[in-house]
């Protein structure tokens, strides 16, 4: 089932592995920095008109920093290489059709009367694929690197509200459990004959209800007892004070890559609000 | 006088949106450094108790309370629960819903940074408390990469960082082996072992506990009904009885030689305290009463043949396991958590392919089939009846799987209205299971997969979470279906059941299966049993202590046939 292999890819991103290199060593707010950087310059390379090798430059740049930083991704996905490339095409071939809209020179396939191919849905196609591609591989860069404790801690402490950071860090942390409930869900229902193996999209869409109507249940319940058990572990999302069991310090090496990222990032953003620098189509 | 760490006066509540209290006219002291068994059966107001006590309710569960709760000196209805939690600690059953942290030691911090304790002492409170429970070098451990025994630690850990004054345990060891069970248990007995801490334990059954625990409180329908050490409250077998708890066969028999004139100094609750003031027993009743019930037809309907499985991360579930199943056969599957019975049971009804070797079902091989086609054959009960129930009736989810399979409308009903009989769910045919208890819920999920009427039927821990007598209703109906010729196929940890139950065993350890054979011999594996982590049925302990060695009983009727030649209790 394919959205078994979409939460397992999730499952991976979001995973922390342990490593030493210099990722890993980094403080979270500078990883965080660096991913705000990368996000906000992905935005630009994915506007129409900006020429699609900033967008295959910058999804490089970040694959480099990735894995020399001692994030090793390709070990992560080879077993599910097929359903990535899957993923990225059906996003790619959807791109293509919506952005067809745009002002083009030159239509390169037509199928009346909705498909239209022009070379302008091929440049928004690749730049939003590329950008999709920066987005995954910068956020995996963060959470495969960083204890997710670290970063709600940090995260807080430049001002952050602690409900905010708590929820998105569970949020994250919920991704497994989904899965969990979901395969054995899923299996509960196929041992009474429920048939999700065959059938055609309809039959399969029908058959939904009967997987998510249990899984539902069985999610808010969990979500019920996660909540309990966060304020019997003392939880209390008003209280300001709190502390960590790691040192989280910022090195040089860290105050650099903020100000580079982020100031990078800023710049751009000024330049441009100036008309400093004006975007044009490379077509 | 000593000052009481809890007093409970006049206490009742009732959870919102119902209108019958779940625990009324509680009254309870606790003293500091017992360990308090809170005992009864799913539905008896432990876990409601327990969770006031905590502060948890009124605060976090809504309800309208009475009655006055102090505990640790503070009236739990004028503090919140994050400053309760200073004071108390709680532990929840399931461990997988309380790890919330991607490394063991941000798990165990948690607590200690909502504190704000300084950064020094929050690592050595760390250090102490993993240390504790046994868990110091897992620090930076996935702690969903733990098996069940050690997450329960860490859940403990997590508690016993910031050093509480009253910890409290919810059926800490529900999901868990014996061995795994006994380990954690003998934990809070440690902890408990310096006097400053205040233990509750909240749980269905005493036999494990009677060496662990102080006081006992009983509970039944909301109420305390009473109140003593263990040997007290295990005097009261028809109490016990009543409030569906399980009495230990050592103390059952106890009682009954205590009535026929023998002499002990106090009640005996274990095997070589009952056994001691015997000697060597003389009994008439030596010849056997048959016991071999056997079933067993000929014809293989299962075949395991050199079958591997090995998952994504290279862990070997299964590794090279050969095994045959005949038709009409009742087998148990035994081993601790993370031995191979659900992985092995899974291939049957192709929740799980082989990595190497072939699986048959009925001569043919279960990958030719999809798990809905095999369906038909294999029926598969999972652990938690939640999982498998949505409709909202009784009805509906019964024929539900007809309907996915096609059967004729008649035919369906028909189908209904038998398997509800058998299963004893006449009368709840329009409810909606939501409302049932855990053990009713069990029975819906037995008769949805009973209604489709398979060959074979597949167990998956079926006493987890359940008190004797739901148990003893679904057990009862196992055994009629087995009786009828189904092939019954059951995982479980509970070793009484097995023996009482099966007519072949299959002990399995890290994927293997170390040894198979009839249930008459399989309990006199010592070293396999030992390897495995498993321990003997107590009813076996006892009789081979009183009677020769290696004697095989099923059940305390049996061995008190043997003994007295007699089944029925003389108390």
């Amino acid at each position: 089932m394919i959205l078994f292999e979409v939460l397992g890819i999730a499952e991976t991103l979001v995973k922390y592995e342990p490593g030493k290199g210099y990722l890993h060593t980094m403080n979270p707010l500078s990883k965080l920095a660096l991913v705000i950087s990368v996000f906000g310059l992905g935005i630009f390379a994915a506007a129409p008109g900006v020429p699609w090798f900033w967008g295959l430059s910058l999804f490089l740049v970040t694959c480099l920093i990735t894995s020399t930083g001692g994030v090793h991704l390709y070990q992560e996905f080879k077993d599910r290489k097929p359903y990535i490339i899957f993923i990225v095409l059906i996003f790619g071939v959807m791109n293509l059709f919506t952005g067809r809209g745009y002002e083009a020179e030159n239509i390169l396939f037509h199928i009346p009367p909705w498909f239209t191919v022009t070379d302008v849905s091929v440049q928004f196609a690749v730049t939003k694929t590329l950008f999709l591609l920066t987005s995954i591989v910068v956020f995996t860069l963060l959470l495969k690197s960083t204890h997710l404790s670290d970063l709600t801690y940090s995260i807080s402490k430049v001002g952050m509200p602690y409900a905010v950071a708590m929820i998105t860090a569970t949020s994250v942390r919920c991704v497994p459990m989904v899965t969990n409930s979901l395969k054995v869900t899923y299996n509960a229902q196929r041992a009474r004959g429920l048939d999700l193996d065959k059938g055609n999209i309809k039959e399969r869409i029908k058959h939904m209800g009967s997987l998510m109507a249990p899984l539902i249940l069985v999610l808010i319940k969990t979500i019920d007892l996660m909540a309990i058990v966060f304020h019997s572990r003392g939880l209390d999302l008003s209280n300001k004070r709190r502390t960590h069991i790691r040192e989280m310090k910022l090195s040089a090496v860290d105050l650099l890559t903020i100000f580079i990222s982020l100031g990078g990032l800023i710049t751009l953003i000024i330049l441009t609000a100036t008309g400093i620098i004006e975007w044009q189509f490379a077509g | 006088m000593e000052k009481a760490v809890i007093s409970i006066k006049n206490m009742s509540f009732t959870y919102k949106e119902t209108e019958t209290p779940a625990v009324q006219d509680i009254n309870l002291e606790i003293y500091k450094g017992q360990i308090v068994l809170l005992l009864g059966k799913s539905g008896c107001g432990k876990s409601t108790l327990s969770l006031a006590i905590n502060g948890l309710i009124p605060h976090l569960i809504e309800g309208e309370i009475r009655g006055s709760v102090e505990t640790c000196g503070i009236n739990i209805s004028e503090q919140n629960s994050a400053e309760m939690s200073k004071k108390t600690g709680f532990v929840f059953q399931d461990p997988e819903v309380q790890l919330f942290s991607m490394t063991v030691e941000d798990e165990v911090a948690m607590s200690l940074s909502n504190m704000a304790v300084p950064l020094d002492e929050m690592r050595s409170q760390v250090d102490w408390a993993l240390e504790t429970v046994g868990m110091r070098g897992f620090e930076l451990q996935d702690p969903a990469s733990l098996s069940g025994g050690e997450k329960q630690r860490v859940a403990i850990a997590s508690v016993l960082a910031r050093n509480p004054e009253l910890l409290i345990f919810d059926e800490p060891t529900g999901n868990l082996d014996p061995v795994a069970s006994r380990k954690v248990y003998q934990t809070i007995k440690d902890i408990c072992s310096s006097g400053n801490h205040t233990v509750i334990i909240a749980e269905k059954d005493l036999g494990a506990l009677i060496d662990f625990v102080d006081y006992v409180v009983l509970l039944d329908k909301g109420k305390i009904v009473s109140t003593g050490t263990p040997r007290e409250i295990l005097q009261q077998v028809e109490l016990l009885k009543k409030c569906g708890v399980r009495v230990p066969a050592c103390v059952q028999l106890g009682l009954e030689l205590q009535a026929k004139g023998f002499s002990y100094p106090k009640l005996p609750i274990t095997a070589e305290e009952l056994v001691k003031p015997l000697g060597v027993f003389k009994t008439a009743y030596q010849s056997d009463k048959p016991n071999l019930d056997s079933t067993a037809q000929k014809g293989v309907v299962i075949e395991f043949d050199q079958v591997t499985h090995q998952f994504k991360n290279g862990y070997k579930g299964l590794d090279n396991i050969s095994i045959k199943i005949n038709k009409g056969e009742f087998i148990s599957i035994l081993g601790m958590n993370g031995a191979g019975k659900s992985t092995l049971v899974s291939h049957i009804i192709g929740l799980l392919r082989p990595t190497k070797g072939t699986v048959l079902v009925n001569n043919e091989a279960s990958v030719k089939f999809t798990v809905a086609e095999m369906a038909r054959r294999v029926g598969f009960i999972f652990q938690n009846p939640n999982h498998q129930i949505f409709n909202d009736t009784v009805h509906k989810e019964i024929t539900f799987g007809p309907k996915n399979l096609g059967w004729a409308e008649e035919e369906i009903e028909r189908a209904a209205i038998q398997i509800t009989r058998v299963a004893s769910l006449e009368g709840m045919e329009n409810k909606d299971p939501e409302g049932l208890s855990i053990g009713e819920k069990q029975r819906v999920a037995l008769a949805s997969i009973l209604v489709m009427d398979p060959d074979i039927l597949i167990l998956d821990e079926p006493t987890t979470g359940q008190d004797q007598n739901s148990l003893d209703d679904m057990m009862a109906i196992v055994a009629e279906l087995h009786r009828r010729g189904k092939t019954i196929i059951m995982i479980t940890h509970d070793m009484d059941v097995a023996l009482q139950y099966s007519n072949r065993v299959a002990l399995m350890h890290k994927g293997k299966i170390l040894w198979q054979g009839p249930v008459q011999e399989a309990f006199f594996q010592k070293q396999v049993l030992e390897q495995a982590r498993l321990n003997q049925p107590e009813v076996l302990k006892i009789a081979n202590l009183i009677l020769k060695e290696n004697t095989f009983i099923r059940d305390l009727n049996q061995l008190r046939y043997r003994l007295f030649g007699e089944e029925e209790s003389v108390i």
